[in-house]
């Protein structure tokens, strides 16, 4: 929550981000040494430039000065000596590589906080070959992108994205040929999505983009105009995005753009506010009984279409998050060789599926549940090799992970041909525990429930791979906490399979988690303005409700104990939680706060669960389900009742609001 | 053990305040063992309150309650019986379940007036077996019921559900 830690977090994506650029960069210089004695290729040189200049602009935001200037400098350097129709010399090229390889050091002096390395020499060497008119050839002013950018919406519309590049001329200007005359001509073949000017070298471009309409064409004698584009194949028919033409604006070579999971989480929400105004839309048409029904079709059906776009656009969010399942089952390989190693067992490992593509927040939080079960499965499971052939099977005992897709599940299974539970030895244990009654047996499904119980062992010595009894518990409740599932088949004598079972995606929110009454409970971070501590005494009792004096005014309180009908612990001092608008704040009144947590966010929708004020579950890993509140119907819901209060007086019976259902709102008594 | 004629379906049993009752085998997803419910204010007093089961969150019905019964602890014999019907997927909170039995539509003897109290509302009819009478509930009737029982209380103030969870 604090300025330094989300600072920390930049800070982490410029080192990424530098990484990256740093390979590009040194990738582009590689290319350029291949054509030692040749000018440089204008396309290789732009891309040097590209990743420099955003190294300098990174390094700038973040305060890594001597980065900052050293990247400058070698952009001036590469400007001058790279100039087309200049060949190539060993000695730029060995002064390029030893200034990336200085602005390498100057990044990693900031990662591991010691002293920058001293540029001064590096930046007299890169100055010292470039020709001083250098510096006047190129504008003085920010460094333009050196390819045109992407138009904001390249995509937009049903026709074909087509981009254009105009080049004014004095002699185009006397023929009347100007920026004007050329946005008239591209308006009359399609919609201009977007213009704008482009330094280039020696004066100045336009580019355009145009959504050409359907069934029209560039006139090519446009072309002796100074107005160039490349000519387009027609995209088939209902294909949206125009592959070619992206070609044309992006000249690195791989098609794919790296996306902070946090902006991609900020679509995500505007796509969930979306589906939430579109559902208030719902509301309204049901309510307005009113209106013509030509206008009210119309509306509805606008409405139904609305509803089916939505779903495709949420659908196609989240398939951006979605990253082969294969990267964790590497990671695995190393933990079955190791723990193959450890028990001097021999382990073959199977891996199936792993192009099963799962959330990239899911991939990071199961791997280590699914560590635990093939080390389980290696240290318990698989028998000693010599056991093995005593029961007629191969020394060598297989395990297998394997990834499917089920519907919008994804399942894992890790299967071993190891010696199986042994359900007796199982039931002994917790009978001693006091978890399974003298005369009971125990079923598949209460199996599991006990291997999961929380410290349960079947071995009598905690081994080093599979630790003390901590295990599946811990597995179980994670999984649970990622919305998923755990189930177990095994054979005595055949092998045991543990069943993963997750969601493809998750809907994950920064909350914080707050106690009341006893319970724990989140509170999504965006709805909160702020965070009060208060003691009890300076809540002022007034007329219906509880205020305190705040910013020269009075703040509303509302007790989420009351709200909720839990025994109010009455601490001496309390936190508001800040939430409402600017104009209406509230305070929630909170016992103690439990900090900031990301929470998995479980829909809570059947009927008899669906109140207003909670907009989900979340599960904290201890197998208990704790609730979001909305905050917004919260504030909206306490409003309310006070309304209908006021109307009718103090009495205690209120009729709640319509809304709100039979168990509204607690009265005080 | 007498064998059935193909009209006969699985049923589970299970106990609840001393009597036996028989659900569909085919309406129930799995057993559970109770945890903690978290309540859920403005809910109808008998539902317990959330549970998470197989990355679901879901309401916990007391079924005690529901029957006009006290709610009783919960132990380790207590069971969750995670039912899916109509789209929806709920969990009864019952004394416990163990057996399965199999009742053939012949043996299923409509509900006597006035036998049932409660709970007869949800009841499809009794069997017999031996001297136990079990109770054969209606899993899409009972939770029909549930919603529209919701809905009419929502019309007269007077039963107050919620309030009756946590006398003050």
């Amino acid at each position: 929550m604090s300025e330094g830690g989300f600072f920390e977090q930049f800070i982490d994506e410029y080192f990424a981000e530098c990484d990256e650029h740093l390979a590009a960069a040194r990738h582009a210089l590689l290319d350029l040494e291949s054509a030692l004695g040749r000018p440089a290729a204008p396309g290789v040189v732009q891309e040097l430039l590209r990743s420099l200049h955003t190294l300098k602009g990174l390094s700038g935001m973040v305060g890594v000065s001597s980065a900052e200037r050293l990247a400058h400098a070698i952009e001036e350097s590469i400007r001058a000596r790279l100039r087309p129709g200049v060949d190539t010399t060993a000695a730029t090229m060995d002064t390029l590589f030893a200034s990336v390889d200085l602005l390498e050091r100057c990044i990693l002096a900031r990662r591991t906080e010691g002293a920058p390395p001293d540029i001064a020499p590096m930046l007299d060497r890169l100055a010292a070959g470039a020709p001083g008119p250098a510096a006047e050839r190129e504008p003085a002013a920010p460094t333009p992108d050196a390819a045109p950018p992407l138009p904001p919406d390249a995509d937009a519309g049903d026709g074909i994205v087509q981009h254009f590049e105009f080049v004014p001329t004095r002699e185009l200007t006397e023929r009347g040929v100007g920026v004007d005359a050329i946005r008239a001509r591209l308006r009359s073949i399609g919609e201009l999505l977007d213009a704008k000017p482009r330094v280039v070298a020696g004066g100045i471009s336009f580019d355009f983009w145009v959504s050409v309409a359907p069934g029209k064409v560039p006139d090519e004698a446009w072309r002796a105009d100074g107005l160039s584009w490349i000519a387009l194949a027609p995209a088939p028919a209902g294909e949206p995005a125009p592959a070619p033409a992206s070609q044309a604006f992006v000249t690195t070579g791989a098609n794919v753009v790296r996306v902070d999971l946090g902006r991609l989480d900020g679509v995500m929400r505007l796509v969930a506010d979306l589906v939430v105004s579109r559902s208030r839309l719902d509301d309204l048409l049901r309510q307005d009984g009113a209106r013509s029904t030509a206008t009210r079709d119309a509306l509805e059906e606008n409405n139904a279409l609305m509803q089916r776009q939505l779903r495709r656009l949420r659908e196609a969010v989240m398939r951006i998050r979605l990253v082969p399942v294969g990267e964790v089952f590497e990671r695995l390989r190393f933990a079955v060789r190791d723990a193959a190693r450890e028990s001097g067992k021999r382990v073959n490992l199977q891996l199936r599926g792993q192009n099963t593509e799962i959330d990239k927040l899911l991939v990071d939080r199961m791997l280590e549940p699914l560590l635990h079960l093939v080390r389980n499965a290696v240290s318990h499971g698989i028998e000693h090799p010599d056991a093995r052939v005593a029961r007629g099977k191969p020394p060598e005992g297989t395990l297998t992970l394997r990834a499917t897709a089920v519907g919008d599940r994804i399942r894992v299974d890790v299967e071993d041909d190891g010696a199986g539970i042994d359900v007796a030895r199982v039931e002994a244990r917790a009978r001693a525990r006091g978890l399974l009654a003298a005369n009971e047996s125990l079923g598949a499904e209460a199996l599991l429930d006990v291997l999961c119980a929380s410290g349960f062992s079947t071995r009598d010595e905690a081994d080093l791979t599979s630790g003390r009894g901590v295990g599946m518990d811990v597995v179980r409740s994670t999984i649970r906490s990622l919305a998923g599932e755990l189930s177990l088949f095994s054979t005595p004598g055949g092998g045991t399979r543990f069943v993963v079972e997750l969601p493809l995606t998750l809907m994950i929110v920064d909350a914080l988690l707050v106690e009341v009454g006893g319970q724990q409970m989140a509170v999504p971070q965006p709805a909160l303005r702020e965070i009060v501590k208060v003691e009890r005494s300076q809540i002022v009792p007034f007329e219906n409700n509880d205020v305190i004096p705040w910013r020269g005014g009075m703040l509303p309180l509302l007790s989420l104990a009351r709200l909720f009908q839990l025994p109010d612990p009455r601490l001496p001092s309390v936190h508001l939680l800040v939430v409402g608008t600017e104009a209406a704040p509230m305070g929630l009144v909170v016992d103690r706060l439990l900090g900031l947590r990301e929470i998995v966010v479980h829909p809570v929708v059947d009927p008899l669960v669906a109140v207003e004020g909670i907009s989900g579950a979340t599960e904290l890993g201890d197998g208990r389900v704790s609730l979001i509140l909305d905050a917004t119907a919260i504030v909206r819901l306490a409003q309310e009742e006070r309304t209908a209060r006021a109307w009718s007086g103090a009495s205690a019976n209120v009729a709640p609001p319509p809304r709100v259902g039979p168990a509204a709102p607690p009265l005080p008594s | 053990m007498t064998t059935h004629a193909a009209g006969s379906e699985s049923y589970v049993l299970f106990e609840l305040a001393g009597a036996t009752y028989a659900l569909r085998s085919d309406d129930i997803l799995q057993l559970e063992m109770v945890g903690e419910p978290t309540p859920v204010p403005n809910a109808p007093s008998w539902v317990a309150g959330v549970v998470s089961v197989r990355g679901q969150v879901i309401p916990a019905v007391s079924l005690r309650e529901r029957f006009g019964f006290e709610r009783g602890r919960w132990d380790l014999r207590s069971r969750l019986l995670v039912v899916r019907t109509g789209g929806r997927t709920v969990g009864l909170i019952v004394d416990s379940a163990r057996a399965f039995a199999r009742i053939a539509a012949e043996e299923i003897l409509p509900v006597p007036e006035g036998v049932a109290g409660l709970s007869g509302r949800y009841l499809r009819g009794i069997a017999q077996r031996g001297e136990r009478l079990l109770l054969v509930i209606d899993v899409p009737e009972l939770l029909i019921t549930e919603a529209s029982a919701e809905e009419s209380a929502a019309e007269g103030e007077s039963p107050a559900p919620a309030s009756a969870a946590t006398p003050s």
